[in-house]
């Protein structure tokens, strides 16, 4: 393949730069290099972002930057000087928050402010115009450890604020925070940026990159790109042509009919859940011949779209560059049950009934009256902010943790779910790593063939097809520590699939992995779903969401929602409008601060802005033409991350006009904390 | 293949044990706890807890400068207890000595003790000990007592034929009061207490961290089979431990085993138990496994300071003596002694192996059924 992109021009004048860092190289002990060579150019107020999946380095840069670590060779400049001795400057937050859970909020705050000496009479100005900023006045009697995760983050925010730093590095701060919190957050980083702060954030989520005004791929401690989101795209050169699905039973077999066709201009090809997307190079229209080709095989097809391609596709094209991606064999899987045993999988009939579900704390219900059904054959998200009771409606779907009220039936059985028989249709991938660090790949899939009682002749048989299916052949003998992630994550799915299960569990399946480990994984899982397993899946990534064939979102304990993707996306009563500013920064600021935050977001080059109803454009156009902007909006589809927005907004809206915040943050901690209790 | 063979190996707890002993020689941490701590705790220990006294530096005055007060000086000085003596001018100078510590005992002897013994009268003399270190000191004075009134018996050599009885003490077992045959038998249970709770609680505590635990109660296989596959080849591990240590001691210390060896290992097996048991207790109680490792400390001391290891029970008071019934340490140091010291047989010993195998017991049966509470 040849690279259609430029790479973009190195910033010169270096007057300007907040920070400049050459060659930055870092090297543990152990032989692991974490920066191979990092150059940075950051101006002052960029919004900058360095992106990339876990293990690629965002966090030991992070840390060389703000002084808590020595690099091994390389120069480091914070505005001329050393990050050691810019410390008073910097304001650092990472990756969990680094606050005091004991102490309350402004107890916190207070203690930031006593080690940068602030005065003791600015103290209350400073709780204003930080606390107020974030909306945390109120609760600034509330313990740390009381808060929601994205309180948390603000609060971390303005303690590393109090120094009045020239800059701010925050590291990962979105993980683990729902689609409002997360607008929140963005929203008051562009505010800061605003006023001059520079903020570099380190991301693993590409579409959170697109919000930013400067960004850098990461991958394998090198920069592999580094512009503007909307100059990455453009160098791109290519089109991003979206052709809706009516068959979706054909889905799967749609890449490979597009690739008989070998169409040069095809850089990639991928299914999501109702739809096929097809990268092509801008020169040749390639969109008639693939609509041929798709119609010939049977496939139905609904209107095809064309738009440009998102950060993910010029990740994915990068990626695919570096590692030359070998095609994606896929490998039949060995069934080795009686097929024709009672419960055996049939599309259609439901692997999974949950009716009323209710699991009490004390007296919190961490889960809500909770009912769900998943058919064999089906994929199922489970989507939801953290606390909102997803974990612990797994634990008891699968019967780790027993419901206080309503019951499941699992594969047939609703009694005792604890059954081995039970377990041993059931497949299950934790959402931390389920493999053992200290065996090699082979013998983590003989123990699990053993645990399973796989019989001893088909042992071979089963682990060979993991080996295959996830191309492990070069690792079979290598230690699963010294993995990167993605790999883990495929041999754990297979270590969790290989005793042939009926139905499977997948908690955060594909938490900080890069795009490409995502799409191979989510190949394997829809093979399975193929192969007649009903699958439950639990994501943080609303796009992910869009594989699934039916999803439900769970807000304050309760499901809000659920459906189709196509279903969730239609039901609304709000209208979704695009706006294409000239200053996106300035436009998103402007609008956010005139409507509700939760209301615009940036994607891309452009903002969503959600309206209740179509009056309200009005107020929208005067908005913008005061803000210098062209008063244009266009309507547009829902994507799930606004259809999840929306539909939590209602909720929270319909909950009597209860606080959110306080809602949030009561069915925040008790839930982690007391799902943590079960399982300790 | 035998069937009974392959059902073993196809079994789920054939995977479990596979996979944790692997775990364990994989983790070089655990593997060195398992291996390196005992071994050396116990040539530590046996070494250097030395409750006899020895090489104390001793002054004197001598007044007399007689033959018999040298006499009495160089009998005093035959022992090993002390080894140097000072000879002062003045009364002054050695309690300026005993004062700053340089000498823990001062012998003065005046200038009429010749003549007080030639006329067969009491002749006295002055000891000043530095009882700063209060057992050290009366071990000290005993000596310088002892020798003094042998002397004086020496002296009146017909009172000593009419009146005094001098014992014989036999010394058994241990007859020439080698402290390291003591310390040994009862510092390698303190080590299988310190290492099965330590590394019992890490192997459950590191798979509740890592998040295999869920993924493993998850699985078919029941928690007493995980329990059981934590417990087998740790056990082995640390009856390895016993093995090698007695080697160790015997080739070191020149420790006996004159008993059957095989009852001190069905001992040491049974004890090994109770050490894993507490550890898993540990594990299922604590969240993390720097918690378990301080809260090992609290179970581990008053288990070894109370089973009259390393002070002996019968110095302790009685409400102390009464708690210790319940140290299953204790039991065990007396089989080890008995074993290797005495050479008592089963016969004699049957009281504290079944006490000690209740132990074991209730300590893992607490914690297999603390494992299987936390599941649901």
């Amino acid at each position: 393949m040849t690279n259609t992109m430029t790479q973009p021009k190195t910033r010169s004048n270096t007057d300007e730069n907040v920070v400049t860092v050459h060659a930055l190289v870092k090297r543990y002990k152990k032989g692991a290099e974490a920066l191979k060579g990092l150059d940075l150019d950051i101006k002052k107020g960029d919004l900058y972002g360095l992106v990339g999946p876990d293990g690629a380095g965002k966090t030991t840069a992070l840390r060389i930057l703000a002084g808590v670590m020595e690099p091994t060779s390389g120069d480091t400049k914070i505005l001329g000087k050393r990050p050691s001795e810019a410390r008073s400057l910097i304001g650092y937050v990472p990756q969990n928050c680094a606050l005091y859970p004991e102490l309350s909020v402004e107890e916190n705050l207070l203690y930031q402010a006593g080690l940068h000496g602030v005065n003791f009479e600015d103290i209350e100005k400073l709780k204003e115009t930080h606390l107020e900023k974030m909306g945390l006045l109120r609760f600034q009697d509330r313990l740390a450890s009381k808060l929601s995760g994205g309180m948390k983050q603000k609060l971390a925010l303005c303690c590393a604020l109090v120094g009045k730093p020239k800059l701010i590095l925050l590291d990962e701060p979105t993980t683990g925070l729902d689609p409002i919190a997360r607008r929140e957050l963005w929203q008051a980083l562009s505010t800061l940026s605003h006023e001059g702060v520079t903020a570099i954030i380190a991301t693993p989520f590409l579409d959170e990159a697109e919000r930013c005004n400067r960004i850098a791929l990461m991958y394998e401690g090198k920069i592999q790109l580094e512009g503007p989101p909307r100059d990455l795209q453009e160098a791109l050169g290519m089109r991003r042509l979206t052709f809706q699905i009516k068959t979706q039973e054909k889905l799967n077999e749609a890449p490979a009919i597009v690739q008989e066709l070998s169409l040069d201009s095809v850089k990639d090809i991928y299914p999501f859940g109702d739809r096929l997307e097809v990268l092509s190079s801008e020169k040749e229209d390639a969109e008639g011949q693939i609509r041929q080709q798709l119609n010939d095989a049977g496939l139905e097809l609904s209107e095809g779209r064309e738009s440009t391609p998102t950060l993910e596709n010029v990740f994915v094209i990068k990626l695919k560059e570096l590692e030359s991606e070998k095609a994606a064999t896929t490998v039949e899987f060995p069934h080795w049950k009686n097929q024709s045993s009672k419960s055996g999988p049939e599309p259609g009939v439901a692997a999974l009934k949950a009716r009323n579900l209710v699991k009490t704390f004390d007296d919190f219900r961490a889960v809500d009256d909770v009912s769900l059904e998943i058919k064999y054959g089906e994929i199922f998200g489970l989507l939801g902010a953290n606390g909102a009771g997803k974990t612990t409606t797994i634990k008891m779907l699968c019967g780790l943790a027993k419901p206080t009220d309503g019951e499941v039936e699992l594969v047939g059985e609703k009694t005792d779910l604890r059954k081995v028989s039970v377990r041993k249709d059931i497949g299950y991938m934790s959402q931390k790593f389920s493999l053992y660090d200290d065996l090699t790949v082979r013998e983590n899939l003989n123990f699990y063939a053993g645990i399973y009682e796989i019989p001893l002749k088909l042992r071979k048989q089963q682990i060979e097809w993991v080996i295959k299916a996830c191309n492990l052949q070069s690792i079979e003998n290598s230690i699963v520590k010294s993995l990167p992630l993605g790999w883990k994550q495929r041999i754990a799915f297979g270590a969790a699939v290989m005793h042939d299960p009926k139905i499977i569990f997948l908690d955060e399946p594909t938490a900080g992995v890069d795009p490409l480990a995502r799409r191979q994984l989510w190949t394997l899982i829809r093979d399975f779903a193929a192969n007649g397993a009903a699958i439950l899946v639990t994501t943080h990534y609303l796009d992910e969401a869009e594989f699934c064939n039916r999803l439900a979102f769970m807000a304050d304990s309760r499901v809000i929602a659920s459906g189709t993707p196509s279903e969730i996306k239609a039901d609304h009563k709000g209208k979704l409008f695009e706006v294409n500013p000239r200053d996106t920064q300035n436009a998103f600021r402007t609008l956010s601060e005139a409507l509700d935050h939760w209301r615009v977001a940036i994607f891309g080059s452009s903002l969503h802005v959600l309206l209740d109803d179509e009056n309200d454009s009005e107020r929208v156009k005067s908005i913008l033409s005061s803000a210098g902007e062209k008063p244009e909006l266009r309507s547009i589809d829902f994507t799930l991350e606004d259809a999840f927005i929306d539909v939590v907004q209602r909720s929270h809206r319909a909950n009597d006009g209860k606080d959110r915040m306080q809602m949030q943050t009561s069915g925040d901690e008790p839930v982690s904390q007391k799902s943590q209790g079960g399982d300790s | 293949m035998n069937p009974i063979v392959e059902r073993l190996i196809a079994s789920r707890l054939w995977a479990l044990v596979i996979k944790e002993t692997r775990e364990i020689l994989r983790n070089k941490y655990l593997l060195f706890l398992v291996l390196v701590p005992p071994i050396l705790q116990l040539l530590i220990l046996g070494g250097a807890l030395d409750p006899q006294v020895r090489n104390l530096s001793l002054a004197t005055v001598d007044h007399a400068k007689t033959a018999d007060s040298r006499e009495l000086l160089s009998q005093i000085m035959q022992s090993d207890t002390f080894k140097k003596n000072q000879l002062m001018k003045s009364e002054d100078a050695l309690a300026g000595e005993l004062e700053r510590g340089k000498k823990t005992i001062g012998i003065v002897i005046p200038s009429n003790f010749s003549k007080k013994l030639q006329k067969n009268e009491e002749a006295q003399v002055q000891v000043l000990v530095d009882g700063a270190d209060a057992y050290t000191a009366g071990i000290a004075s005993a000596k310088v007592q002892r020798t003094i009134y042998e002397f004086h018996s020496a002296a009146k050599k017909e009172e000593r034929e009419n009146k005094v009885i001098e014992p014989e003490i036999n010394i058994l077992y241990n007859p020439d009061l080698i402290s390291s045959w003591y310390f040994v038998p009862g510092v390698l249970g303190a080590c299988l207490t310190l290492t099965g709770t330590l590394v019992a609680s890490a192997t459950v505590l590191r798979e509740r961290e890592s998040g295999t635990m869920e993924q493993l109660l998850m699985t078919p296989a029941s928690s007493s089979e995980i329990l059981l596959a934590k417990i087998i080849p740790l056990a082995t591990f640390l009856i390895v431990d016993v093995v090698v240590a007695i080697t160790a001691s015997r080739m070191i210390f020149g420790l006996p085993c004159r008993g059957s060896f095989l009852l001190l290992l069905l001992a040491s097996a049974l004890y090994a138990f109770v050490g894993i048991g507490v550890g898993m207790m540990l594990g299922s109680v604590c969240r993390s496994q720097r918690q378990a490792q301080l809260a090992s400390f609290f179970i581990n001391i008053p288990l070894i300071l109370l089973s009259g290891t390393v002070v002996p029970l019968d110095t302790m008071p009685a409400p102390l003596q009464a708690i210790s019934i319940f140290d299953p340490l204790r039991y065990y140091a007396l089989i080890s002694r008995g074993v290797l010291l005495k050479g008592a047989t089963l016969d004699m010993l049957w009281i504290p192996l079944v006490l000690l195998a209740v132990s074991a017991l209730v300590v893992l049966s607490i914690s297999a059924n603390r494992f299987k509470r936390q599941l649901i």
